[in-house]
C-alpha cells in the first residue's frame, strides 16, 4: 500500500486550504415541488488514502475498522478509521468476489460470485459457513446463484442478494439452512405491465405463456441498521418513492406506510435529446443516526433521515478532492463516510460541516420529539441556511411547542408543511374561537334581526337589482325547468356567457391566489399566469363547444353553436358558485375537515353535469339516452381534435425544422 | 601483448571522448551572457540551457535525459523532448494533428542577446519561429504569431510553449506553482494516471455552447506558473497573449516520469457547428491574432526561492502596470449590501418581474454606523437597470430603496461603490443580436446558470448574454456620465470572451484590450473590482471576492496565497463573505494571515424568503448580532492591518502544523495558530502580531 496523498496533514498543517468552501461541493436539496434549491455544503473531504488495489469491488465499516474486498487479488485489507493499514486477509479463495459485510462480531461475508457462492469467515479468515443454491423446490433452479451483495443480521441469519433474482434476498440461518426469500420489491404498475395484463386476459394459455412475465426489479444493494432494518436500494425501478426501502424484520416496507407527503429519492429523470435519465443507485450505508446516505452511478451522494426526507445531495463526480471517478462503495463510521473508488483505488473520507453537524443534531432531537431542545440548533441552521426547509418545519415545531401557534404557522409555511401549518392554524382557530366566539354569535344575531326588520324595505329595490342574476340563480336550481325555457324562449345571452367566461377566468384567479395554505398545491412564491387559466378554463369549454355542435349536428341534433355555448356555461354555474364557496372554506378549514371542501367540489361537478344533460335534452330535443350517447362522442371527439392539434403542431416543427436546415445549410455552405 | 591491447583500448575511448566533446561543444556553439546568467542554445533541439551564475544552477527547456525516460513513449516523450508542440488542423478534412518540434527541422539566427529557432515542418507547410532572449532578471521567450508561416494545408490552432521547461525530474524535490484559483502547489512525485489539469486563464471562454460543465473549478486569475527545486525556483508571467492561453499541468505518471506544467495557447478557436439535427461540421477561426506570445522567466536562488519570492517578483510587474492616479482603499470591512431582489410575479394575471426591496440606504447606513467608521460599501442591486440586467444601462437609484439624495449622503460618510456589471445582461437595446457575442457558428452566444445536480445548463432560470466587445466604449461612456459615483465593477474583472461574428470578430486577446479601456473609463481614479483577474488590477482600488481558495485538485497538495501576497501591499483583497463561510473564525484568521479585509454580505434586517431568486445562494440572511460581531473581528485585525499598511508579505511558512508565520517588509512578523492547541506564545485560533508599526 502507497500513501499518495494525505491531504489531511496538508489541511493541518496549511490551513488556507482547510476553509469550507462549495466549491466545488456544490450542495443541494428538493423543495416540496421537487425543485432544486441551494444549500450550504454539508460534508467536506478530510483525507484520502490510494490503495494498491487490482480491482476495488466493496468496502464495509465495522467497530471502527474499515474493510476492503480487493477482488482481483482475493483478498481484504483492512484499515483503522484513518485510514492505516491494520492487517489484511489473503487467498480466500474467491472469485470475482462482489460483496462485503462485517458484522460487529468481526465475522465477514462474502458474496463470491464468480465461485457462485457466499462466505462467511471469522475475523482472522477461517470459513465458518459456505453457501450454495438452496436445494428447495422455493428456490429456481433457473437462475444461477450468483451472489453479489451479503448481509449478517444480529441473530446470524446471511442475506444473499443474487443477480437476476427478483423475490429478494435469499435468507439462511446461522447453521446455513435455507429459509426463503425476503425483501423483494413489487411488480411496477406501469403501462406496459397494464397492457399486458389486458392481453393476458384475451389470450390463449399458448399465446399468454410467449409474453413477457411481468417481473418486479430486484434491488442492486442493501444495509442494515442497528435494529435489524433492511434498507435497500434498487436502480432500474420507475417508481421513485421504491427506490430506496425501509424494511423491517417481516420484510414490510416501513417508509410505503407515509402517505401526507410525496416520497422520491435520487434526482427527477431528466430528458435530454430523447433520452431520459434517472437516478440509479448503487449503494447505500445507514448511519447510527438511522439516516441514510446513498451513491449512485453518476457519483451522487444523497442523504435522507429516518422518515425519507432528503437532507442533501451533490454531484461528486470529479478530479478534485472529495470527488470521484468511479465510485463504487459507501460506508460510515460514525457520521463519517468512506467512499471507495473503483478506477482510482482510492478511499475518501468525508466529515460533516458545521452545517452538517448542526442539521445532525438538530434533527436528532427533532426525531426523538424533542422539538423545544432542537429550536435553538435550528435557528443556528436557518442563520446558516435561510431557505432550508427543513429547518423551518423544525422551528415550527419547536413554536407550536411553546405555544407560539402564529408564528409556528409562519414557519410550516415557509417549509411547505401543509400537515403542521393546519395543525397549528386549527390551535390559533380554536383560541380565536374562545375569544371571539360569543361575539361572532352575537353579531350573526344581529344581522338577521337587521334582515327580519329592514326586509319589506330592502327586498323590492334589491329584488329588482338583482333580478337578472336572479333567472340565471334560478337555472341552476332549476336545471330541467330552466333549461327547457331558455331552449323555448331561444334567449341564448352572449353578455351571460361573456361574463361566465370571465368568471371561471376570475374563479382560477382566486383558488390560485386566494386558496387557503393548507389547500393550495403550488409554491408560495408562484405567480398567477392569467394565459394558463384561460387556457384550461375557457379552451376546454370552446373545444367542448366546438365538437358538441359538430357531433349534434351528424346526430340531428337542433341546437345552435351559441345555443350549444350558453348552454354549456350555463352548465358552469354550479362549478363556480362552489369554487368560490371552497375558496373561502379552504382558509377557515383544518386539512382532517378537508373531506367538507371535496363533498363540494364533488356536487358542483355533478350538479354540472345534470345540468349539461339537460342542455343537451333541451336544446338539441335529444331522449336521455340520446343525450348520454351525444356526451360521450363529444368527450371523445375531444380526444380525437387533441390529437389532431399535437400531431399538426409536430408536422408544423417537422417542416419548420426542414426549411431551418435548408436555410442554414444555404447560408454556412455559401 | 595484453597491456598493449589494453592501451589502444583506452586511447580509442579517449578519442572518443574527445571528438563527443568536441560535438558537443559544438552543438552548444552559440551562448550569451550577462551578469547573472549565462544562456546557451541547444542546436539540435532549438532548446536551451540557462545556467545562473548565482548557484550555478541549470535550467534546461528540454530535461537532460528526457529522451531516455522510462515513463513515456511515442507522441508524450516526443512532446517530452521538445521546446514546443502544437496542433494543426487539416483545412479539407478538419481534423487536427500533433506536430512536435522535436520532429521539425531547425533553422537559428543568433543575435546579440538571444538568438531565434524556426521550426519547419515542410510536409505540412508550416513554420514556427521561437525567439529567446536574455535579459536583466531571466528569459524572456517569444513567438510572433504574425511571422507564423502557413503554406499549405494546414492552420495552426494551438501552440504549447517549453512544455518541459518547468519539469521536476523523477526523484527530484519540489513543487510546481499553479494559478489555480489563488494558487496551489503540485508536489513532484506524487504519481497520478488519472488526472492532470487544463484551466484557461482568465477563465472558459464564455463563446462557446457551455450545456454542462464539469466539476466547478476555480478560475486562472494570474497569467503565471512556478517551479521550485533545489534552492533554486523560477516564475514565468505571460507578459502578451495571457487571454490565449491554457495551463497545462502533468503530474509524473500521467505521460511521462515527469512532473511538468506549461502554457499552451490557442491560436485558432475550433467550434462544431449544427446544420440539422444529425448534421454537423467543424468550423474555425481564419486568422490568427494580431499579437504576439510572450513570456518571461524570473529565477530565484537561495533560500528565499518559493512561491512568497514569486510572488514579491510578480507584484512588482504587477505595480509597473499601475497608475499613479488609480487609488487604494483604505483597510476596513466590506459591507456587500443588496438593495433588491427580483421575484417571478403577476399584474392581473400577468407574469412580470416583481421588485422585493431587500436592504435600503437607511438600513445600510445604520448597519455601517453599527459596525464603526471603518467601512467600505459595495452596493448591488441599487438601480432597475442593474436588477434587470439590462444594457445600456443610465442607471439611477432605485426609489424602493432611497433616494439620489440618500445616495448621495451615504457617499459622503462612507467609500460606497455602486455596482455595475457592464458586460452581461438578458435585454439589451432593441435587438439582442446586435448587442451579443456569437458562437464560431454565428449563433448567439447563451450563456446560464448550471444545476447543481445535473451540472447542465438550467435553462428555466433564464438566459443572459456577452456584451460586444465592440459595444465596450459606448457602455461605459454612458454608465460613467450617468453616475457621479465610485463604481464596483462586477463581471469585466472575471471574465474573457472571444466574439466570433463575421462582422467585427474580437479575440480573447482583443477583448481583455477593450476590458482594460472600459475599465479605464469606469474606474477614474479606482474602483472596486469584482473578482479581479490580472488584467484588471491596474484600475483596482479594492478586490471583493477575489480567488481566496483552489479548486482542491487531487493533483496539487498545498493550496498557498500567491494571489493575496502578490497583491499585499498593492490592492486591498477581500475573499468570500464572512457570513456565508462556514466557519466565521477561521476567515478572521485568513484575513490576518495576509492582511485581507473582511467582507459581509447585508441583505436587510427583515427576513426575506430568497428561495427561487438570483440570491438564492446567499444562504445566510440573519444580520442579528453580526454589527457587534464584525465590529469585534475588526478591532483582533486592525493589529495587522495598521503594523502592515502599505507593506507587502516578504515570507510565508508553514513553522508547525496548522501554524503559519507571515513576515511583512517592514519587520512585522504575523504569526496565525489555526489549530485548536495553543503554539508558544500563540493562543489556540489566533494570531500574534510582532514588530513593524504596531502601536
Amino acid at each position: 500500500m502507497k500513501k499518495l496523498v494525505s491531504f489531511l496533514l496538508v489541511l493541518l498543517s496549511i490551513a488556507w486550504s482547510a476553509q469550507a468552501a462549495d466549491l466545488p461541493y456544490k450542495t443541494y436539496v428538493y423543495d416540496a415541488y421537487k425543485n432544486e434549491r441551494a444549500i450550504p455544503m454539508f460534508y467536506e473531504p478530510a483525507a484520502c488514502e490510494t490503495l494498491a488495489l487490482k480491482k476495488a469491488a466493496d468496502l464495509c465499516c465495522s467497530d471502527g475498522l474499515i474493510y476492503v474486498l480487493d477482488a482481483g487479488s482475493d483478498r481484504i485489507l483492512v484499515l483503522d478509521r484513518d485510514m492505516t493499514p491494520v492487517r489484511k486477509l489473503e487467498n480466500l479463495g474467491t472469485k470475482s468476489a462482489s460483496g462485503l459485510y462485517v458484522d460487529a462480531q468481526g465475522n465477514i461475508a462474502l458474496a463470491d460470485t464468480g465461485n457462485q457462492r457466499a462466505l462467511v469467515v471469522d475475523a482472522q479468515g477461517n470459513v465458518l459457513l459456505t453457501l450454495t443454491a438452496p436445494d428447495s423446490p422455493l428456490y429456481d433452479q433457473q437462475t444461477a446463484f450468483a451472489p453479489d451483495k451479503v448481509l449478517l443480521d444480529s441473530a446470524g441469519n446471511v442475506y444473499v442478494s443474487v443477480a437476476g433474482l427478483y423475490k429478494g434476498a435469499v435468507v439462511f440461518n446461522a447453521q446455513g439452512e435455507f429459509k426463503g426469500y425476503y425483501g423483494g420489491n413489487k411488480v411496477e404498475t406501469t403501462a406496459e405491465v397494464l397492457t399486458d395484463w389486458w392481453w393476458k386476459n384475451i389470450l390463449t394459455d399458448e399465446q399468454r405463456n410467449r409474453l413477457n412475465r411481468s417481473l418486479p426489479v430486484a434491488f442492486t444493494n442493501f444495509d442494515m441498521d442497528a435494529r435489524d432494518f433492511v434498507y435497500t436500494c434498487s436502480s432500474n425501478i420507475a417508481t421513485t418513492s421504491a427506490k430506496v426501502r425501509k424494511l423491517n424484520t417481516s420484510g414490510i416496507s416501513l417508509w410505503e406506510q407515509i402517505t401526507d407527503r410525496e416520497i422520491t429519492f435520487g434526482d427527477p429523470d431528466t430528458s435530454i435529446g430523447g433520452v431520459t435519465t434517472s437516478t440509479l443507485f448503487k449503494d447505500n450505508v445507514v448511519l447510527d443516526n438511522g439516516f441514510v446516505v446513498l451513491l449512485d452511478q453518476s457519483s451522487h451522494i444523497f442523504c435522507y433521515d429516518d422518515y425519507a426526507n432528503m437532507l442533501f445531495g451533490f454531484h461528486a463526480g470529479g478530479a478534485q478532492e472529495g470527488l470521484f471517478l468511479n465510485p463504487v462503495a459507501i460506508d460510515a463510521i460514525g457520521s463519517d463516510l468512506y467512499v471507495l473508488d473503483q478506477r482510482s483505488g482510492e478511499i475518501t473520507r468525508l466529515v460533516l460541516t458545521r452545517f452538517g453537524q448542526l442539521v445532525f443534531s438538530a434533527l436528532e432531537l427533532y426525531n426523538d420529539g424533542r422539538y423545544l431542545e432542537a429550536g435553538s440548533t435550528w435557528q443556528q441552521v436557518l442563520d446558516m441556511a435561510g431557505q432550508y426547509e427543513l429547518a423551518h418545519v423544525g422551528m415550527g415545531m419547536a413554536l407550536k411547542k411553546s405555544g407560539e401557534h402564529r408564528a409556528a404557522m409562519t414557519e410550516f409555511r415557509l417549509g411547505n408543511d401543509r400537515v403542521n401549518y393546519s395543525s397549528a392554524y386549527q390551535s390559533v382557530r380554536i383560541a380565536f374561537i374562545r375569544q371571539y366566539g360569543v361575539l361572532i354569535a352575537l353579531g350573526l344575531a344581529a344581522l338577521v334581526l337587521v334582515w327580519k326588520l329592514t326586509r319589506r324595505w330592502i327586498a323590492p329595490g334589491a329584488g329588482k337589482a338583482l333580478s337578472p342574476v336572479g333567472t340565471h340563480l334560478r337555472m341552476m336550481l332549476h336545471p330541467f325547468g330552466g333549461m327547457n325555457e331558455l331552449s323555448i324562449s331561444r334567449k341564448y345571452s352572449l353578455l351571460f356567457a361573456g361574463a361566465m367566461i370571465v368568471g371561471l377566468i376570475v374563479l382560477d384567479a382566486l383558488k390560485f391566489e386566494l386558496t387557503g395554505f393548507a389547500f393550495s398545491a403550488h409554491p408560495d412564491h408562484q405567480p398567477y399566469n392569467i394565459f394558463r387559466g384561460a387556457v384550461s378554463a375557457v379552451g376546454l369549454i370552446f373545444l367542448w363547444t366546438i365538437t358538441n355542435w359538430g357531433v349534434t349536428t351528424l346526430t340531428d341534433g337542433t341546437g345552435s353553436l351559441k345555443a350549444v355555448l350558453v348552454s354549456t356555461l350555463y352548465a358552469m354555474l354550479p362549478v363556480l358558485v362552489t369554487g368560490v364557496i371552497n375558496v373561502v372554506l379552504s382558509n377557515v378549514l383544518t386539512l382532517e375537515e378537508q373531506a367538507f371542501i371535496g363533498w363540494i367540489e364533488w356536487a358542483g361537478y355533478l350538479w354540472a353535469a345534470m345540468m349539461l344533460i339537460s342542455a343537451q335534452m333541451n336544446i338539441h330535443e335529444f331522449s336521455l339516452g340520446k343525450a348520454l350517447r351525444c356526451i360521450a362522442l363529444t368527450l371523445l371527439g375531444m380526444v380525437v381534435v387533441l390529437l389532431l392539434l399535437f400531431m399538426m403542431l409536430v408536422l408544423v416543427r417537422k417542416v419548420y425544422g426542414i426549411f431551418e436546415t435548408i436555410y442554414r445549410e444555404l447560408t454556412i455552405r455559401a | 601483448m595484453r597491456y598493449c591491447w589494453k592501451h589502444c583500448v583506452i586511447i580509442l575511448l579517449l578519442v572518443c571522448a574527445a571528438l563527443c566533446g568536441a560535438m558537443a561543444e559544438d552543438h552548444a556553439a552559440w551562448s550569451a551572457e550577462n551578469e547573472r546568467y549565462v544562456l546557451t542554445v541547444e542546436e539540435k533541439s532549438g532548446g536551451f540551457v540557462l545556467t545562473d551564475k548565482e548557484n550555478g544552477f541549470l535550467w534546461r527547456a528540454i530535461p537532460e535525459n528526457a529522451e531516455k525516460d522510462k515513463g513515456s513513449k511515442g507522441l508524450a516523450k516526443n512532446k517530452l523532448c521538445s521546446a514546443m508542440y502544437l496542433t494543426a488542423i487539416d483545412r479539407a478534412s478538419r481534423k487536427p494533428t500533433t506536430l512536435v518540434s522535436v520532429k521539425a527541422e531547425v533553422r537559428l539566427e543568433y543575435a546579440e542577446d538571444g538568438y531565434t529557432a524556426w521550426y519547419d515542418f515542410p510536409d505540412k507547410g508550416l513554420s514556427i519561429p521561437l525567439t529567446v532572449v536574455l535579459t536583466e532578471d531571466g528569459l524572456l521567450v517569444r513567438v510572433e504569431l504574425a511571422d507564423i508561416a502557413e503554406n499549405g494545408q494546414y492552420l495552426v490552432t494551438e501552440l504549447a510553449l517549453l512544455p518541459s521547461f518547468f519539469a521536476g525530474s523523477p526523484g527530484e524535490e519540489g513543487y510546481i506553482l499553479l494559478p489555480d484559483g489563488c494558487g496551489a502547489l503540485m508536489y513532484f512525485g506524487h504519481e497520478s494516471w488519472y488526472y492532470d489539469y487544463q484551466a484557461p486563464v482568465y477563465g472558459p471562454n464564455l463563446a462557446f455552447n457551455r450545456i454542462s460543465e464539469a466539476a466547478p473549478q476555480m478560475s486562472v486569475a494570474m497569467p503565471i506558473l512556478g517551479i521550485h527545486r533545489d534552492n533554486a525556483g523560477a516564475l514565468g508571467v505571460i507578459t502578451d497573449g495571457d487571454a490565449l492561453a491554457t495551463v497545462h499541468a502533468l503530474p509524473c505518471g500521467y505521460e511521462s516520469s515527469y512532473d511538468t506544467a506549461f502554457m499552451r495557447f490557442t491560436l485558432r478557436n475550433v467550434d462544431t457547428q449544427s446544420i440539422s439535427a444529425t448534421v454537423f461540421q467543424t468550423v474555425y477561426e481564419e486568422c490568427l491574432p494580431d499579437c504576439a506570445i510572450e513570456m518571461r522567466y524570473s529565477f530565484f536562488a537561495g533560500e528565499y526561492s518559493g512561491y512568497d519570492a514569486m510572488a514579491a517578483k510578480y507584484r512588482r510587474m504587477l505595480a509597473e502596470k499601475r497608475s499613479s492616479e488609480v487609488e487604494t482603499a483604505s483597510p476596513g470591512i466590506v459591507l456587500e449590501a443588496y438593495g433588491a431582489v427580483l421575484r417571478n410575479g403577476s399584474i392581473a394575471g400577468i407574469p412580470v418581474d416583481r421588485i422585493v426591496p431587500l436592504a435600503d440606504i437607511g438600513q445600510v447606513k445604520a448597519f455601517a454606523d453599527a459596525i464603526g467608521d471603518q467601512v467600505l460599501i459595495r452596493y448591488c442591486a441599487w438601480s432597475k437597470d442593474e436588477l434587470k440586467q439590462r444594457l445600456p444601462a443610465a442607471p439611477s437609484v432605485l426609489g424602493r430603496i432611497g433616494s439620489e439624495a440618500q445616495m448621495e449622503a451615504l457617499a459622503q460618510a462612507y467609500p460606497v461603490y455602486l455596482n455595475v456589471n457592464p458586460v452581461q445582461f438578458s435585454k439589451a437595446g432593441i435587438l439582442t443580436s446586435d448587442w451579443a457575442i456569437k458562437r464560431l457558428s454565428q449563433e448567439l452566444a447563451t450563456q446560464y446558470e448550471y444545476s447543481r445536480a445535473t451540472r447542465r445548463a438550467a435553462r428555466q432560470k433564464g438566459v443572459t448574454y456577452m456584451l460586444k466587445p465592440v459595444k465596450f466604449a459606448d457602455t461605459a461612456a454612458k454608465i460613467s456620465r450617468a453616475l457621479p459615483f465610485s463604481l464596483c465593477i462586477d463581471g469585466a474583472g472575471g471574465v474573457c470572451y472571444s466574439d466570433f461574428d463575421q462582422d467585427g470578430a474580437f479575440n480573447r486577446q482583443q477583448t481583455l484590450g477593450a476590458m482594460q479601456q472600459m475599465m479605464q473609463t469606469l474606474a477614474g481614479n479606482g474602483a472596486m473590482v469584482d473578482t479581479g483577474f490580472a488584467y484588471a488590477l491596474p484600475y483596482a482600488s479594492c478586490v471583493v471576492n477575489a480567488p481566496d481558495q483552489s479548486s482542491r485538485l487531487k493533483i496539487t497538495q498545498q493550496t498557498v496565497p500567491f494571489y493575496q501576497l502578490a497583491l499585499s501591499g498593492l490592492v486591498p483583497v477581500t475573499g468570500e463573505s464572512i457570513n456565508l463561510t462556514d466557519d466565521h473564525q477561521e476567515a478572521i484568521l485568513k484575513a490576518a494571515e495576509t492582511g485581507m479585509l473582511l467582507k459581509y454580505t447585508y441583505l436587510g434586517d427583515a427576513y426575506v424568503d430568497l428561495t427561487g431568486t438570483d440570491l438564492e445562494t446567499l444562504y445566510a440572511v440573519n444580520s442579528d448580532g453580526w454589527a457587534e460581531e464584525l465590529q469585534k473581528a475588526y478591532s483582533r485585525l486592525r493589529r495587522v492591518y495598521d503594523a502592515t499598511q502599505g507593506c507587502a508579505i516578504l515570507r510565508h511558512e508553514a513553522v508547525a502544523e496548522a501554524v503559519v508565520r507571515v513576515t511583512w517588509e517592514n519587520g512585522t512578523v504575523v504569526t496565525v495558530n489555526y489549530a485548536s492547541d495553543a503554539w508558544g506564545d500563540v493562543p489556540p485560533c489566533d494570531f500574534t502580531v510582532e514588530g513593524g508599526n504596531e502601536q
